[in-house]
């Protein structure tokens, strides 16, 4: 480990317990975060370690919560030990591209799921990563490393109930979940306009194995689909909805991220978790072409796979570690909620990105079709 | 321009000028080059339109017909009207706007009209009941109505409370136009406002002390005078709700797919800039055609001066 | 108040109120038929609230009005049969000429056959057969107000309302439109009550005038009653210009003349209508209604017959009005009267300021008047 720089600020632990006992306070900072420009956030946020003389380093994130956790597991204690100012830049997939293709330099790491990651490779906008130079990870301990990009975290969709609509019990499988008439109730799937729409689950339900599912049926997928539409109270297009669709019961079961369900049960809500043949997505991290701080982005790329940075961050908002290391630093009851955590990793099955990529845009219009029926 | 725009109104009244005064007038414009120099104080106007509108906009055209390495290309607009599904969803996009526009000036004009014939004090109330939606976002707003439709929402919950069946007013088409009627409602009765407000009141005095009922009066003689300000309205809630997003697609159902959705989930999931800029490109096609039938039927000058 | 009968409009003491602001407190008037009526006042007397209440656009907080007999007091205005023409002349701008004229015949449910006759007949009796075919838009004021006129006649009311119907026009079309106006009131034998501002415009039409002030009648009569013979100091002072001179009733005698004294000393021989020996008073006395004559030394001053200098001469054109100051040497009890003398005939004697003249006049051109608030 490195001494901290002298003039680096350092941030006392006690101003990070406060933080976190004051829930309302985390919130409203929250999101301020997600309105405020990068560059006054910077500033203004207490908790943010800065320091110039290391340089800085500019990261892609998704905003929000996400990026606070990331701000506080991850780039603080990172730039504690080097110096480098790190910047998350908000940013949706669209907005991402058009920055990577403009050659924007105000971008050296992106951190994005794998369609987009495949598109940026697509378009010769990544760089080589020199896993010659990590010296926190271990790259044999990371589950997937190509040249240009490392997988950095999964989460998952899974199946979720309400508990109180189903107090003996909720649905084991996927097959359970299309049996309206003993798990009566409205239910929630996911839209493609949200990464993807579920079918994976409606083979499962069908009974196709985790193992067969790709390449995806796609007609038999969309026969289930059709089969359980008319209990679709709506086919939800982004996380927020659809966990507001499962908190106010607007739906009593159907398919969720876990970290959104996972969120609502730690706010008391009655809702659970069913693991099994649950469906794991991989999110990714590689460095843009061109980009400016090439050397700072090579140190966090290093820094955030590692075991301890990983442990520290992700599972503060439910994604699980793609580092298998970095289980050897979380306490049981909390892998005991992320998808890759040893426990759960048979349980569920990965999306394959390949598969999607390659049939993205005829299951779009599939999709846009079936919605029209 | 304001000058030709004038005497183009004022057509063939008595006191338009003989075709001599008009050439002597073009004559003495054409003579007009110093002050040129004025044209500078527009200077930071058109900038400001060039990069923020201008530029944009022709990016996007331009990105419609681009084919990556086969240059230009058709392909998108084809695929789009070859691919049944989106020629039905635009068309369903133009149904549903056309459906909001109804309901919002059936809405819209009767609040319009209280406003525009009561006293300054109720007037002003009313005015800023109708500008509070403004003052938040679509978002809160839209939330808010969802709180108050969902299945185990207020409104099912007050049903329930006076052994009323349940409504299904959200993730449907009739929750969708609720929140797209309260969303561009506002729009009508301000647009209707400003013309109703320059209809002079006596003209239905006087139509009624002529033998006119007051039901008559209003039909043959106020509701002539604002249509105008229908059409107005009409044509910015219609153009309005075709490229809206936000609303459908947290109200309506899983049918009610509209054009601005499927551009964004172009955009943002499957990251086809091109075919989104192609559907973009569409969609502001039906808003000029939209505007050129406005154009022929009413005059464009009616949309900046809400004068009768 | 006579009955009814010969009257074609009658209001019994209207009230209307904004808030608390009376426009109108009780106002009573009988207007007989095919008569011209001019409801005079300046802006804020009432005298639009009025005709608004006669039109029905307005309802009366207390009163009754009725029109040839019967109680219109609470009828809608479509019911009234009445015309109405406004200052702005309010055509339907939507409308032709044609279409604006035939409107109330539509109302009235009248074949189209019969509406095009009756139209074209009206439009030529306003001079605008040509135009029916045009918009208002297209048309001058004064072609406007014909039009409004048209129309507001066209379904032969008994009774015509125009709110300041010529105020938008020029002074020289004005004074045509006054007696075509009246020359058509005559051949329709209609009963017009016209409200204006205007007071010669009364005094060229109306048969009978009402002066309207703080939403009361300040006097009714004809034009000449008003003018020679006005009851108070508003009404003298609205109707032409007018002296109003301040002073006690001293004496009264036989004939209905009083003897006024003016805090100078200086005496004045008026007609009286009710006041009596002891009272503060006002004399008017008409500007055009004083002699003057040169004068060389000073006669001793008496009753009507007083020494002063000119201080001021403008010339009206047909006319000269003269600013005479009367007992100059004390500022504070200066009296200053204004003179209008004809240029020609037998006071065609031209003055300049600074001559001395003695002015006069006759007992009977001079009013005394109950002292109003100032």
């Amino acid at each position: 480990m490195h001494a901290p720089p002298p003039t680096s600020k350092t941030l006392k632990g006690t101003d990070m317990k406060a933080d976190k006992s004051h829930r309302g306070r985390g919130i409203s900072r929250r999101s301020f975060m997600t309105h405020t420009a990068v560059g006054a956030a910077a500033l203004a946020m207490p908790n943010i370690v800065r320091a110039q003389t290391g340089g800085r380093v500019l990261v892609r994130t998704s905003g929000g919560s996400y990026q606070e956790a990331l701000q506080q597991g991850t780039w603080n204690e990172f730039t504690k030990i080097t110096g480098i100012e790190v910047i998350g830049v908000p940013a949706n997939t669209g907005k991402l591209l058009t920055m990577a293709e403009a050659g924007s330099q105000e971008l050296d790491i992106v951190e994005a799921n794998a369609i987009a990651m495949l598109t940026l490779q697509d378009r010769g906008v990544l760089e080589e990563i020199d896993y010659s130079r990590f010296e926190y990870t271990d790259v044999n301990d990371v589950s997937t490393v190509e040249p240009t990009y490392l997988s950095y975290c999964a989460f998952a969709e899974a199946i979720c109930y309400n508990t109180e609509a189903f107090p003996d019990g909720g649905p084991a499988n996927w097959a359970d979940v299309w049996d309206v008439e003993n798990f009566p109730g409205r239910r929630m799937l996911q839209d493609a306009k949200a990464i993807s729409p579920n079918l994976e689950f409606a083979l499962l339900a069908a009974g196709v194995s985790k193992e067969e599912l790709y390449p995806l049926d796609v007609d038999r997928a969309f026969d289930m689909l059709r089969q359980i539409r008319p209990h679709v109270i709506k086919f939800f297009d982004s996380g927020a909805l659809g966990a507001s669709l499962l908190a106010e019961r607007t739906a009593v079961l159907g398919a969720l991220w876990t970290n959104r369900v996972e969120a609502l049960r730690k706010e008391g809500a009655p809702v659970a978790i069913e693991w099994n043949q649950a469906m794991r997505v991989t999110e990714y991290t590689g460095i843009l072409k061109g980009s400016p701080n090439y050397d700072n982005a090579m140190r966090l790329i290093d820094y955030s796979s590692s075991p301890k940075a990983q442990a520290l961050s992700l599972p503060q908002i439910g994604l699980s570690p793609e580092n298998i290391r970095a289980f050897d630093h979380i306490a049981p009851e909390v892998a005991a909620i992320l998808p890759t955590s040893p426990v759960l990793k048979d349980k569920g099955f990965e999306q394959s990105a390949a598969w999607w990529i390659a049939n993205r845009d005829d299951i779009a219009r599939r999709w846009e079709e079936f919605l029209l029926e | 321009m304001m000058r030709a725009c004038c005497r183009a109104a004022r057509g063939e009244t008595v006191s338009a000028p003989s075709p001599n005064t008009e050439a002597a007038i073009g004559g003495t414009r054409r003579k007009w080059t110093p002050r040129i120099t004025s044209l500078w104080l527009l200077v930071p106007a058109l900038g400001f339109l060039a990069v923020f509108f201008a530029y944009p906009l022709a990016s996007i055209v331009l990105r419609s017909f681009d084919g990556g390495a086969s240059g230009l290309t058709l392909e998108h607009y084809s695929t789009f009207f070859t691919v049944p599904v989106y020629p039905r969803i635009l068309w369903q996009t133009i149904e549903i706007s056309l459906l909001t526009t109804i309901l919002c000036v059936l809405v819209g004009y009767p609040l319009a009209y209280v406003m525009a014939n009561s006293s300054p004090a109720v007037r002003n109330v009313m005015l800023l009941m109708v500008m509070l939606p403004f003052m938040t976002s679509v978002l809160v707003r839209t939330y808010g109505w969802m709180v108050i439709l969902r299945p185990t929402g207020l409104l099912n919950h007050v049903a329930q409370l006076f052994g009323l069946p349940a409504v299904e007013l959200l993730y449907n088409r009739p929750g969708m136009l609720i929140g797209l009627v309260y969303t561009m409602t506002p729009y009508v009765v301000l647009t209707l406002y400003s013309v109703m407000r320059g209809i002079d009141g006596r003209l239905v005095a006087v139509a009624r002390s002529l033998g006119a009922s007051g039901w008559s009066a209003f039909w043959r003689i106020y509701f002539p005078l604002s249509l105008p300000g229908v059409a107005g309205a009409s044509l910015l809630v219609f153009i309005l709700s075709s490229g809206f997003y936000i609303t459908p697609r947290l109200m309506g159902g899983d049918r009610d797919q509209l054009l601005a959705s499927i551009i964004a989930y172009q955009v943002d999931v499957l990251l086809n800039f091109e075919f989104a800029s192609a559907i973009a490109v569409i969609l502001l096609a039906i808003t000029l055609v939209c505007f050129g039938i406005y154009a022929r039927a009413v005059g464009l000058k009616q949309l900046l001066t809400s004068r009768t | 108040m006579k009955a009814s009968a010969g009257n074609s409009i009658v209001l019994d003491n209207l009230w209307k109120t904004y808030g608390s602001f009376v426009a109108v407190g009780g106002v009573s008037l009988s207007i007989e038929a095919g008569k011209f009526c001019t409801i005079l006042g300046p802006s804020g007397s009432g005298k639009t609230t009025v005709l608004m209440m006669l039109a029905g656009f307005s309802e009366p907080l207390r009163g009754n009005i009725l029109i040839d007999g019967n109680d219109v007091t609470r009828l809608p205005p479509q019911k009234r049969n009445l015309g109405v023409v406004f200052q702005n002349y309010a055509l339907f701008p939507h409308m032709t000429v044609l279409g604006n004229v035939a409107f109330p015949l539509k109302m009235r449910g009248m074949n189209a056959a019969e509406i095009n006759l009756k139209c074209r007949q009206m439009l030529d009796v306003v001079e605008l057969g040509d135009f029916a075919g045009r918009y208002p838009g297209e048309l001058s004021g004064g072609q406007q107000q014909r039009v409004a006129l048209a129309r507001a006649l066209v379904f032969e009311p008994r009774v015509l309302l125009m709110d300041e119907p010529l105020g938008a026009l020029d002074k020289r079309l004005r004074a045509a439109l006054q007696v075509e106006l009246k020359e058509l009131q005559r051949r329709m034998n209609v009963t017009v009550v016209y409200v204006t501002h205007d007071q010669e415009e009364a005094l060229t039409m109306a048969d009978q005038v009402v002066i309207m002030n703080h939403g009361k009648i300040e006097q009714f009569g004809t034009a000449d009653d008003l003018y020679d013979r006005p009851t108070t100091e508003f009404v003298a002072g609205f109707m032409g210009d007018t002296n109003l001179i301040e002073g006690v009733v001293t004496a009264k005698g036989n004939d209905g003349v009083l003897r006024v004294e003016h805090p100078t000393g200086r005496t004045i021989l008026a007609q009286n209508n009710a006041s009596s020996v002891g009272d503060s008073v006002s004399v008017s006395l008409r500007p055009e209604c004083l002699a003057l004559e040169a004068r060389k030394d000073s006669p001793t001053e008496e009753a009507n017959g007083w020494n002063g200098r000119i201080v001021n001469a403008v010339s009206l054109g047909d006319a000269m009005r003269y600013t005479i100051v009367v007992g100059e040497n004390r500022p504070s009890l200066q009296i200053q009267l204004q003179a209008k003398l004809g240029r020609r005939g037998a006071h065609g004697h031209r003055f300049y300021p600074a001559d001395e003249v003695r002015l006069s006049w006759n007992a009977n051109d001079a009013r005394v008047l109950p002292r109003g608030k100032r």
